[in-house]
């Protein structure tokens, strides 16, 4: 199997995966929700059955990190509305600050493009035993609310290195029977390995 | 919350005396637990194992990790992709060349920097007689283990004939910080291949002797044949590799099956067990051992000439954007490295996915059942290494 039929029939299993571009094996975006069932997928397809997890990782994208935040999107009318609303006592002069709680949606258009935020990306890099070939697939989270499908029914590693991400990004795993910081102590504060993390010990760099 | 998370303290909860289950009868008994390590013997390290007992049968092994770690994953988001090379030796101190061979193949591979014959083929040599040189530690450790001092000795009498050899050329016995980005860090010594071929002739009736001293023991084989089987299904799904999972017949080895270096062009045979057991486990090193001889003997005489260093000292090599994953075979599985990129000359992420790290896992599926000798036995075949389990 050649890695473009790998992709391809990688694409049939779900209309709404797409493919990676910036990645150096067969890469697949696959969104959040379909995360579990695309996984089932690669493991039972006859001609996939991709029953090794090599890897688990995950990448702290801060806002600033986000392409969509370069000043490429036009949308100052969203973001203004958006740092207007704290300030909504003022005088009652414009129309718009009289709708109180939903300054957003108070323009109509608005709502188009939502704002950006920050995400994990997490990272599956999965193999093949009969057919010898290695898929990554790539879904994005929320940082905000860091809940994905534990994927430990699946292959029986992912409850260790999905115990890994946890520990060190904080990541939640939904259904995952034993979710327990892992190298770090119980009463650490924080998780390590997000590009905001600071503490007490940190170093300034060179 | 909809995700519950837990600490160890809830889960050492089913530890306290009321909790553990206790058997009325002529003769009462009750469920006890201990902590194995974390600076016991045969962890080989730091690694705290707490065992769950029924008398001497294992019940439930529960890993406490992080003794020794180090956030090498943070630091290398500071470093330049030269920088973190030597972070790499830290990691699996006794595949050193092997992880910086991973981390500069994975910086040639996406800079798109071609490295010549020479230098791949010394690579690959230093990388063979580096996992000589670990499964002879590893023989020698598991000798003592089981309770036999002589191999410990024998293992690290030959030992020395190949660390001589690494500080002959790289000035370092253990982090030799030898293999960079682009080529060598120095050329090899004069006297290489001389020594190369003397301990060859040297070790050849060696590993005979390891075998007649060790593997036809009536004791060594009552303490690992049958103890400790891991099916290949369950192999392949515990996320085991190297030795550990082609003991189980998974014939999976980075060097055949996605050659890198010079191994396309070496004949070699991928040792497989049968059952899976801890005597396959230990056989297995044993063969490989065989096979990493004869690969050297094909290449030592036959190194290309050419340069040992293709770039300036100075350059800080930059990444296209992009998700770079890479493997390679160390002597105890696969080591895969995940380097993020933004562009930049230091990398945006960097995970290590380590062999040892997975490989413990199936310490927890395979320990439940048997002994606590056998314990002993089981981790010790697993061949983990705790500073690459950390990081």
């Amino acid at each position: 199997m050649t890695s473009e039929e790998l992709l391809a029939s990688c694409l049939a299993l779900d209309a709404r995966l797409v493919k990676e571009e910036k990645a150096n094996t067969v890469a697949l975006k696959v969104p959040a929700d379909l995360l579990l069932e695309v996984a089932r997928k690669l493991t039972q397809e006859a001609a996939l059955k991709f029953d090794m997890l090599l890897s688990h990782t995950a990448v702290h994208w801060p806002v600033e990190s986000l392409p969509s935040v370069s000043p490429a999107v036009p949308s100052p009318a969203v973001s203004s509305a958006a740092v207007s609303q704290p300030t909504v006592s003022q005088p009652t002069g414009s129309v718009p600050g009289e709708t109180l709680p939903t300054g957003t949606t108070s323009t109509g258009t608005a709502s188009a493009v939502p704002a950006p935020e920050a995400q994990f990306e997490l990272l599956y890099c999965l193999y093949s035993t009969s057919q010898r070939q290695r898929v990554l697939l790539c879904t994005r989270i929320p940082v905000a609310n860091p809940v994905i499908d534990s994927v430990h029914t699946l292959w029986r590693i992912a409850e260790w290195q999905e115990r890994e991400v946890y520990d060190l990004f904080g990541v939640l795993y939904r259904g995952h029977p034993d979710l327990r910081r892992l190298l770090l102590e119980d009463d650490w504060q924080g998780f390590p390995l997000r590009k905001d993390y600071q503490d007490d010990f940190m170093l300034e760099g060179p | 919350m909809e995700v519950q998370v837990y600490t160890l303290q809830d889960r050492l909860k089913a530890f306290s005396p009321e909790a553990l289950s206790s058997k009325e009868g002529a003769l009462a008994t009750q469920e006890y637990f201990i902590n194995m390590g974390p600076q016991h013997p045969s962890t080989h390290g730091v690694l705290r194992l707490v065992c769950r007992l029924d008398g001497e049968t294992i019940k439930e092994v529960i890993p406490v990790l992080g003794y020794v770690h180090r956030g090498i994953e943070k630091v290398a988001e500071h470093l330049s992709y030269k920088q973190c090379v030597h972070l790499t030796d830290r990691m699996d101190y006794l595949s050193a060349f092997t992880n910086n061979w991973l981390l500069s193949m994975t910086v040639e591979k996406a800079a798109k920097i071609e490295v010549n014959e020479r230098i791949q083929c010394i690579r690959t040599i230093f990388a063979e007689l580096q996992r000589i040189q670990s499964h002879q530690l590893w023989w020698g450790v598991f000798g003592m283990d089981l309770g036999a001092f002589t191999p410990f000795l024998y293992g690290f009498r030959d030992r020395e004939m190949i660390t001589d050899i690494f500080e002959e050329t790289t000035g370092g016995r253990l982090t030799m910080n030898y293999i960079l980005p682009g080529g060598l860090m120095y050329d090899l010594h004069p006297g290489f291949q001389k020594r190369v071929k003397d301990f060859l002739a040297y070790f050849r009736p060696k590993i005979d002797e390891y075998e007649q001293l060790f593997s036809e023991n009536v004791i060594v084989k009552q303490r690992l044949c049958g103890v400790g089987i891991l099916g290949a299904k369950d192999a392949v799904s515990l996320g085991a590799s190297g030795p550990v999972l082609r003991a189980s017949g998974v014939s999976y080895d980075l060097r055949k099956d996605e050659p890198y270096g010079v191994y396309e062009k070496l004949r070699f045979e991928v040792p497989l067990g049968k059952t899976g057991d801890c005597w396959d486990r230990y056989h297995i090193r044993l063969q490989e051992m065989r096979q990493s001889m004869d690969m050297i003997e094909q290449l030592v005489d036959n190194i290309p000439e050419g340069k040992h260093m293709l770039l300036k000292p100075a350059i800080r090599t930059k990444l296209p954007e992009g998700r770079y994953y890479q493997q390679m075979e160390t002597a105890r599985g696969i080591l895969g490295v995940m380097i993020v990129s933004t562009g930049k000359d230091i990398p945006y992420r960097m995970h290590f996915r380590s062999p040892c790290f997975n490989n413990l896992w199936v310490a927890t599926a395979l320990a439940p059942g048997w002994r606590i000798a056998d314990l002993v036995a089981i981790l010790s075949t697993l061949d983990v290494v705790v500073p690459d389990i950390d990081r």
